[in-house]
């Protein structure tokens, strides 16, 4: 059962419970007043009543009349005012009005008192009976006893049809507050559905679903942190996507740059054991079985060094002077053979940061320097506030290509690094690098141009200029 | 009936040339390309290929890019790639290639795939020459300087892969699962009669070598 319909449930049954004490409580009331009146109507006329028959009988009955004269003067003064539902009585005896046996069950003759003040009363479901003693002392000791009946049976039905009435209308009433009640809670509760919405949608792996809800109750409130934490959740499936996406890339990657020398080998080995070769045919097979070995170690090597960047860090205060010269000296032969010239420009102090990682960055950029530019071009490696750079006035890269070149194993001339001994880790490598040390790769290039590859450091404290 | 043409575009030199090595002792005529754009080009002029051979990952327009041209003038397209991932396969296939091949493969699986896709085509060259033996695998006649030498059936399918298979050992395995059927299991020394009576029906005693462990090779002289 949900949960509005629990609440509605359990306003219905409180509102029922209300309604039929309230109908209960007031049908009751009205019927005690409504008889309440009926019998003060009926005592005004049994006063009227009994007073102008008192004061008729002493008006005509005198002591002198005999008991039977007297008993015709006393019926006859009573029939002067009373009606058809009163009965005289002198002593136990019936002088006026209709014998009713039961008279006598409802108020006894000697239980009826002599007071006028208080009357006998008897009521039930169908009438009221009233009853006074009324004594003459002047005349004798005859008690004459007055009844006077009202018959309410009418008077019940009218009860009983009212109480009807106020049944109906208490479960009208009841039925429209139901109605009423399931409708609000139902409204107050739908930000609860909506909340629910949004988590199954979330769940089924829309993270981006959020619940909208217009009210500024709790359940706004609820919304709110749900919504915060889908926010949350989203970001970190999305990370976990990327992160899945460049893992797969990467290995898809690495595995494709394995297979292609492993194809090459063993296609090789296949020929030189099962195929009727020449000699010369042999020893090219053999070549190249040897010249893709190394390849593959060279790969593995790198890839080696790319993985465990993180884990080799070791950060000290470093000379950027050092540095730099370590850099030079690494790249020396190869500076040679390509005929440039490089230019050191330093207008900083020290580093705070790995030394080898670092080297080996800068070696790979000047690297690449190198084979971008032509014999006698100067490649510029330096080192300002905050960064350090390698400045070629090469090749350059195409801006497809420049968005790309961190990507492991991209190469934008694929035949051409090939020959050059790439293998497209370089520039990944010292995008690892420059994140191990909380910093960016920046390259900026023009096509015929030249390539500026800088390292920028986040926070100047890194990189003290002199 | 002229020797089957291969068009072949592959990046890396190195697996290029150990196959085409294959290719030309397989009796095939070949044209290598090591990028896209280059076999797009060519093929306008000259489209006479009975199948293709693509490396996926080349550089200037890539194996599924390059189909198109091979589709126009109907030549049957084998990818081979290093990718693995099944949906680069279901692509190739489902773009109308005949076959797809995952590096690192076997030479042998090659041919026979080049083979398989080449006798769907009715293009496979039927006839095979061995100095001046002529094999017509489809009329089933072996002739020697143009006289006709008389060979059982069996002798006859061993000779074939043995043509077929020019300068590349064929183990007894397969002589023996190809000719006889791999239901059967029987003797190898079965293989070793026929190529006996081959020898000595074909004068082949020095040609078809012996290899050692292994099965027989036919090998064409050094000039």
């Amino acid at each position: 059962m949900k949960l509005w319909q629990k609440i509605s449930l359990i306003c219905s049954l409180v509102l029922l419970m209300v309604m039929a004490i309230c109908i209960l409580g007031l049908s009751y009331h009205a019927r005690s007043k409504i008889l309440g009146v009926s019998i003060s109507q009926a005592k005004g006329e049994f006063e009227q009543l009994e007073s102008s028959f008192r004061y008729e009988c002493y008006s005509h009955v005198s002591k002198e009349d005999s008991p039977s004269v007297q008993n015709s003067l006393l019926k006859y003064c009573f029939s002067k005012f009373a009606s058809d539902n009163a009965q005289l009585y002198v002593d136990t005896q019936l002088v006026y009005g209709d014998e009713l046996p039961s008279l006598n069950s409802y108020l006894p003759f000697e239980k009826v008192p002599h007071s006028r003040d208080e009357l006998g009363l008897y009521t039930d479901k169908e009438r009221i009976v009233l009853g006074c003693t009324v004594t003459f002392p002047e005349y004798g000791d005859t008690a004459c006893r007055i009844y006077l009946t009202q018959d309410i049976s009418s008077l019940n039905d009218e009860i009983v049809s009212m109480q009807l009435q106020f049944g109906f209308f208490g479960l009208v009433c009841s039925f429209l507050g139901l109605a009423v009640i399931y409708i609000l809670v139902r409204r107050s509760m739908a930000g609860l559905n909506v909340l629910e919405k949004a988590a199954e949608t979330i769940a089924y792996g829309d993270y981006s679903s959020r619940a909208i809800i217009g009210t500024d109750d709790e359940l706004a409130t609820v919304a709110q942190s749900f919504n915060k934490m889908a926010e949350a959740v989203e970001h970190h499936v999305a990370e976990l996507e990327d992160s899945a996406y460049r893992q797969k890339m990467f290995s898809a990657a690495v595995s494709h740059e394995f297979k292609t020398p492993l194809t090459s080998i063993l296609l090789n080995a296949d020929n030189l054991k099962n195929t009727y070769m020449s000699e010369d045919e042999q020893f090219e097979a053999l070549e190249s079985i040897e010249q893709e070995t190394r390849w593959l170690e060279m790969l593995t090597a790198k890839l080696l060094k790319l993985i465990t960047v993180n884990s080799e860090l070791e950060k000290k205060t470093l000379s950027i002077d050092e540095l730099l010269s370590k850099v030079e000296k690494s790249v020396e032969n190869k500076l040679d053979k390509s005929g440039c010239t490089l230019v050191k420009h330093n207008a900083a102090e020290s580093i705070h940061g790995d030394m080898d990682l670092l080297q080996s960055a800068l070696v790979n950029l000047v690297d690449n320097a190198i084979k971008a530019s032509q014999p006698g071009q100067d490649i510029i490696l330096g080192a300002e506030d905050g960064m350090l750079y390698v400045k070629d006035f090469g090749r350059g890269i195409s801006g497809e290509a420049l968005n790309r070149v961190t990507e492991p194993f991209f190469m934008e001339d694929k035949s051409r690094s090939k020959k050059s001994g790439g293998v497209g880790l370089g520039l990944a490598l010292v995008h690892e690098i420059a994140e191990a040390h909380n910093a960016k790769l920046e390259i900026d290039s023009e096509v015929g141009k030249g390539c500026t590859a800088k390292i920028i450091f986040a926070g100047n404290k890194t990189v003290i200029s002199r | 009936m002229k020797a089957n043409r291969i068009l072949i575009a592959e990046d890396d030199k190195a697996i290029a040339e150990a196959v085409m090595l294959n290719f030309r002792y397989a009796g095939y005529e070949y044209m290598h390309f090591d990028d896209g754009q280059s076999a797009a080009e060519y093929l306008k002029n000259d489209h006479a290929f009975d199948i293709a051979l693509l490396d996926i990952m080349l550089p200037g327009m890539d194996g599924f890019e390059l189909l198109p041209y091979l589709e126009k003038y109907n030549i049957p397209v084998i990818y081979m790639t290093a990718n693995t991932d099944s949906d680069w396969e279901v692509r190739g296939l489902r773009g109308g290639a005949e076959d797809y091949i995952v590096k690192p493969f076997e030479i042998v699986t090659l041919m026979v795939r080049i083979e398989k896709v080449l006798e769907r085509y009715g293009r496979l060259n039927t006839v095979y020459r061995f100095e001046d033996i002529v094999l017509d695998a489809s009329d089933r006649i072996v002739t020697k300087a143009g006289e006709e030498i008389e060979l059982t059936p069996l002798e006859f399918d061993v000779l074939h892969i043995l043509v077929k298979n020019k300068n590349r050992t064929v183990s007894r395995d397969r002589i023996l699962d190809e000719v006889w059927g791999v239901d059967y299991f029987g003797d190898l020394r079965t293989v070793d009669v026929r190529i006996a009576n081959i020898r000595k029906k074909l004068g082949l005693s020095e040609a078809i070598r012996t290899i050692s462990k292994t099965g027989y090779r036919l090998e064409e002289r050094r000039k």
